[in-house]
């Protein structure tokens, strides 16, 4: 039996068999982050992308050590090359800052049993102006306590002066 | 006329890393790590269709071998990659696209294929 193989090695096959996910051999989503689009068990199937083609709110797969996280893009920064990646679950509201090399493929299209789903549908949008409007509530809550604490601690330096 | 090789883009795919190519069976999910000079040899197949003689020739060039070692080098590469599914006849149509292969510097290895464990499905992670 062959030595366990280095890993880039495995990472690179890994990375072959993502760019082939296809309706014949799809990949299959774990986790919660991408509720309601995307379940645990869904099958999932990509297009291998440059980051040229990746537009905001696109989903992407990317590299991170040897697995493959997939979310939503919020924003492309051009100049320092990276995506801000959330998933749509935000609960939290972590992000991700992703240089344009690591990411990978677009997802098209999701299978949950007889149910199909793909990028640009109805349903697919709906997730997507969801995330959008949570997230915009998100950010205007987050600039609420901004100033909130600017003013109490303007408050503050007055009350010592 | 020595027949036509080329690599099954139905049920193969690859990446390379560091000048070597890592090759999937998408099939079977078995997947194999090709030293530099089968790497040459493969990246040569993956521009189009090419015949034993015309390997045989670009890998002599490369690394300045003897006509026949190189014959017999990649005639052994070309039935280990067979064997393995990666590679099939390609009956019809003619070579890709030919061409010096830049001479390489590295000592040469006849070329090896080395046959790694299959391959889970694999999982996109929403975590």
């Amino acid at each position: 039996m062959s030595d366990p193989p280095p890993s880039a090695r495995r990472v690179a096959a890994m990375e072959a068999q993502l760019a082939a996910a296809d309706g014949r051999r799809p990949a299959y989503f774990h986790g919660l982050t991408m509720v309601p689009l995307l379940v645990e068990g869904d099958l999932i199937e990509v297009e291998p992308v440059e980051a040229a083609d990746v537009r905001r709110f696109d989903v992407v797969t990317y590299r991170f050590e040897d697995k493959f996280p997939t979310r939503r893009v919020m924003e492309i920064d051009g100049a320092a090359r990276t995506f801000t990646i959330m998933g749509d679950a935000i609960a939290g509201y972590r992000r991700y800052e992703v240089p344009f090399d690591d990411v990978l493929a677009r997802v098209v299209r999701r299978r949950r049993g007889d149910d199909v789903v793909e990028a640009g549908d109805l349903r697919w949008r709906w997730c997507e102006l969801r995330f959008r409007a949570r997230l915009a509530v998100h950010e205007r809550r987050r600039w609420r306590q901004l100033r909130r604490r600017i003013h109490r601690a303007r408050t503050s330096l007055v009350g010592r002066g | 006329m020595s027949p036509l090789h080329r690599i099954d883009e139905d049920a193969v795919s690859h990446r390379m890393v560091d000048g070597e190519a890592v090759v999937i069976n998408l099939d079977t999910t078995v997947y194999y790590g090709l030293n530099r000079s089968a790497s040459m040899v493969w990246e040569r197949l993956a521009g189009g269709p090419a015949t034993d003689d015309e390997l045989a020739e670009g890998l002599a060039a490369a690394f300045d071998l003897a006509p026949e070692v190189a014959r017999a080098d990649v005639a052994d590469l070309l039935d280990r990659l067979h064997d393995e599914g990666l590679v099939t006849r390609a009956d019809d149509g003619a070579g890709g696209a030919g061409g010096a292969w830049p001479a390489e510097a590295e000592a040469y290895v006849a070329p090896q294929v080395e046959r790694y464990e299959r391959l889970e499905q694999l999982m996109l992670s929403g975590e």
